[in-house]
């Protein structure tokens, strides 16, 4: 899977910078397929065969390290290929530099698949284990959800700005894993399944909107023929049915209700808040503060959007390209708008999705029943939808008269799209809050006139480098290359030496099968 | 009967709002030493909007004449989740307040992109500061109200107060305390009053909201000052309905009833002069320091939420 999807991120030709971050993708891809493998061949001298009913057997009846190990291994390896922080790094890199479908297809599907592995492992072979695991899962979530929403509200390439959305959603994901570990671990059962059934549901809804902003974003670049939200603008107007889809899109990412992101956040909101009940003291407590975690990353996943969309889409066209851009073949609205009615039926009857998701993980989770105030979600979101959509066209039906004018200019002749907030300064309040998430590395210069007081040239840069890249990857990186500097005085070119060590081998090798 | 009750506390709700919003300037101005306004004059401003025509930019799309129905229509359903004058309410019996939080974050996500609609750079101001504070106040919020809401085991509005009609004021925890202050700090900041927002100013500097609603003229700007109204005072009664419902009617019989409203309006008029004196006597703040306020929030409703588990 890893080579077919390195294979369809060239299509669009293998420029430098595009090898090298290909070279990453793949490079992490192993390492952490790597890891998966190493967690089978633990399973090995315990199980007869490689089977899951093998590994379900053979787990029971394993030392607890041993578990311990597996679960580390798996977290890990699936870990680097979900996407979760700080292994996230190939995921900005590789998705936006694939074409649109397939960024859709790599998050709404590739990513899933591991974690339908960690699922698989953590829950079914290992069934899963001591508290730790769960806190450890969950600080994963936590981490991830809150750093992948800020790094996207940094940026404006709209393809890596939905990559790190990737990393916020799995997230959210990871959390809901987490607290179903948690409560596992307590004996909480049906609560525990109730944060499956939370996980699961938002790993279905990330699949949905997440491909339907993917291809969204290949519509924009299609027909405006960029991707940068900078060059956008009055989208909708020129794009309707794009411009509609993407907007539902965006309401479900940003877990706003009536859409199915909100559902499945909903759920995890509930699971949070029945640990407040549970008689373990640090799970009593670290699970309802997960809650604010959560919504926090609601918090900012909507800001984010309304950047997006504000920007991309509406207000004035800020570039040629934008001002003529054109709807897209019916065939890619179709696609878009089938995604984006899934979205609302899901998000206002989310009953039909709930019963086969209940019954799904009493795989897992043995003999849970949902608890019974999972499905008055179910109940209440017709209820509120009806009534919204009531209002809504009441309000339309009583609409006045209206006049189409020049936008309010303070008295000056007229306003141009340069004089509208940009995607950077939209965001600038988030980033100054947060700012030691961003650490970015400014260069001003400022080239003055004679007089000292009038700068005749300013000259700003501003470079963002995630702070892992710079923390945590380029010291490993240095440390290895360091190391193979070191190493290099064995090769000395001199064939005697390798005379030599060829000699010294054959001596050890002997020396050791004899007192073996 | 309940049904009916319930039904008539929601519009009321919706009712009385902009009147709640016409004491609280009339109070504030004699405080100032003013003579104020009538306590009527947004309804006659509401109307007089209403009468006139609807001026839309020439570069908004049909999204800039939406945002202001839809905020108006999730700020109305939203004000059915909250249990005015019993303990139970139209959606809020088997919705719960993650659904009436999310639900006002919807309005506000179409009035943001609502603003940025109209193309001019204030609009973006507003909507890029209003982004700021609502993503702030949405985690003490929801956490202020998780802490309850364990305490009474139940997620429902109309299940908290029903269990804290059970208690005796003075069986009130630290819980409370610290979550009614979190809580507090928040609808101060969601309703965009003194000290975070001044709902009086037109300076373009200083003004979150209104400048995110500049460029809205007629009709859509009485739905957007119509359910901020009803936002003030649904904030209010959520306050009420969580920390005190003491006084609302347990049987549905017309005495207790005229019991549950004289009490309500007297605890909606302790919350309009608290806001009367506080907005006379605090300076708004510099926007860099609210999310400092906010921080204050949060730090309270942890608080409130690790006492939950410490306390029991």
């Amino acid at each position: 899977m890893t080579l077919f999807s390195a294979g369809l991120i060239l299509i669009e030709g293998d420029a430098g910078q595009r090898r090298h971050n290909v070279f990453i993708y793949l490079l992490m891809m192993h390492a952490g397929t790597a890891a998966v493998i190493a967690t089978f061949f633990l399973f090995l001298p315990h199980a007869p065969g490689l089977d899951f009913a093998a590994m379900r057997t053979a787990a029971i009846s394993m030392p607890p390290g041993l578990r311990a190990a597996i679960f580390l291994l798996a977290f890990v390896g699936f870990g680097t290929k979900a996407g979760i922080v700080p292994l996230h790094l190939w995921l900005p890199k590789a998705h936006p530099i694939a074409p649109s479908p397939v960024s859709a297809l790599m998050s709404g599907v590739m990513l899933k698949t591991a974690v339908y592995g960690f699922v698989r492992i953590a829950f079914d072979f290992l069934g899963s284990g001591p508290a730790w695991w769960g806190y450890l899962v969950l600080a994963a979530g936590a981490v991830s959800g809150v750093l992948g929403v800020l790094y996207a509200i940094g940026e404006h390439d709209l393809k890596r700005l939905l990559a790190y959305h990737s990393v916020e959603n799995i997230g959210i994901i990871y959390l809901g894993l987490g607290a179903s570990l948690v409560f596992a671990s307590q004996g909480a059962s049906s609560w525990a399944a109730l944060a499956l059934v939370a996980a699961l549901l938002h790993t279905i809804n990330h699949a949905l909107f997440k491909s339907a902003l993917f291809l969204g974003a290949g519509a924009i670049s299609d027909g405006a023929h960029t991707l940068d939200i900078e060059e956008l603008g009055g989208l909708l107007k020129r794009m309707p049915v794009t411009g509609t889809a993407f907007l539902i899109a965006c309401c479900a990412i940003s877990g706003l209700p009536l859409f199915n992101g909100f559902i499945s956040e909903w759920l995890t909101f509930r699971s949070f808040l029945a640990g407040g009940t549970l008689a373990d003291l640090p799970a009593a407590i670290v699970l309802p503060l997960m809650a604010g975690t959560l919504a926090l990353i609601g918090g900012l996943a909507a800001a984010c959007f309304a950047k997006v969309y504000g920007v991309a889409f509406l207000g004035r066209a800020r570039s040629e390209e934008a001002e003529h851009a054109r709807e897209v073949a019916p065939a890619m609205q179709a696609s878009m708008v089938v995604l984006a009615t899934a979205c609302v039926a899901i998000g206002i009857l989310p009953g039909f999705l709930l019963r086969p998701l209940g019954a799904a993980v009493q795989e897992f989770v043995k003999g849970a029943v949902l608890p019974v105030e999972t499905f008055s979600i179910a109940r209440i979101m017709p209820w509120v939808a009806l009534a919204v959509v009531a209002i809504i066209v009441l309000g339309r039906v009583i609409r006045g008269a209206t006049r189409v004018t020049r936008t309010w200019a303070c008295g000056m002749p007229a306003l141009d799209s340069r004089m509208q907030y940009t995607s950077t300064a939209f965001s600038k309040p988030l980033r100054k809050v947060f700012a030691r998430v961003y650490q970015p590395e400014r260069h001003v210069e400022v080239v003055s006139d004679t007089s000292g007081y009038f700068p005749a040239a300013i000259s700003y840069q501003s470079v963002r480098t995630t702070s892992f890249e710079r923390s945590l990857y380029r010291p490993a990186v240095d440390a290895i290359v360091a190391a193979a500097h070191r190493l290099r005085r064995l090769q000395t070119g001199n064939i005697q030496i390798y005379l030599l060590y060829i000699f010294l081998a054959l001596v050890t090798l002997l020396v050791f099968m004899r007192f073996l | 009967m309940t049904q009916a009750l319930n039904v008539f506390q929601a519009v009321l709700l919706v009712l009385i709002a902009p009147l709640l919003r016409g004491v609280i300037g009339r109070w504030k101005a004699r405080i100032q030493n003013r003579r104020g306004a009538s306590v009527w004059r947004p309804y006659a401003d509401l109307l007089k909007l209403f009468r006139k025509e609807d001026l839309v930019p020439t570069t908004a799309s049909g999204l800039f004449r939406l945002a202001p129905v839809v905020l108006f229509a999730v700020t109305v359903a939203a004000a059915g989740f909250v249990p005015v004058l019993q303990g139970s309410a139209l959606l809020g019996t088997t919705g719960d307040f993650i659904l009436l939080v999310y639900l006002l974050a919807l309005g506000r996500f179409f009035l943001v992109l609502g603003a940025m609609d109209g193309g001019s750079s204030f609009g973006g101001m507003g909507a890029s500061r209003e982004a700021l504070v609502s993503t702030l106040a949405e985690a003490p919020l929801l956490l202020g109200l998780a802490a309850v809401a364990i305490l009474a085991r139940t997620a429902s509005l109309a299940g908290i107060v029903q269990w804290t009609l059970r208690q005796d004021f003075f069986e009130l925890s630290a819980v409370h305390a610290l979550a009614f202050a979190a809580l507090a700090f928040v609808a101060i900041a969601e309703t965009g009053r003194i000290p975070v927002d001044n709902p009086a100013t037109h300076l373009e500097l200083t003004m979150i909201h209104e400048a995110m609603v500049l460029e809205y003229s007629g009709p859509s700007l009485a739905l957007i000052e119509w359910a901020s109204a009803i936002k003030l005072s649904l904030m209010a009664a959520l306050l009420i309905a969580v920390f005190a419902p003491w006084g609302m009617a347990t049987t549905a019989t017309g005495a207790s009833l005229a019991v549950a409203t004289a009490a309500y309006l007297a605890k909606l008029a302790v919350v309009a002069a608290a806001v009367a004196v506080l907005e006379s006597s605090v300076a708004k703040l510099r926007m860099y320091l609210v999310p400092d306020f906010l921080g204050v929030a949060s730090a309270l409703a942890i608080l409130a939420v690790v006492f939950t588990a410490l306390m029991r």
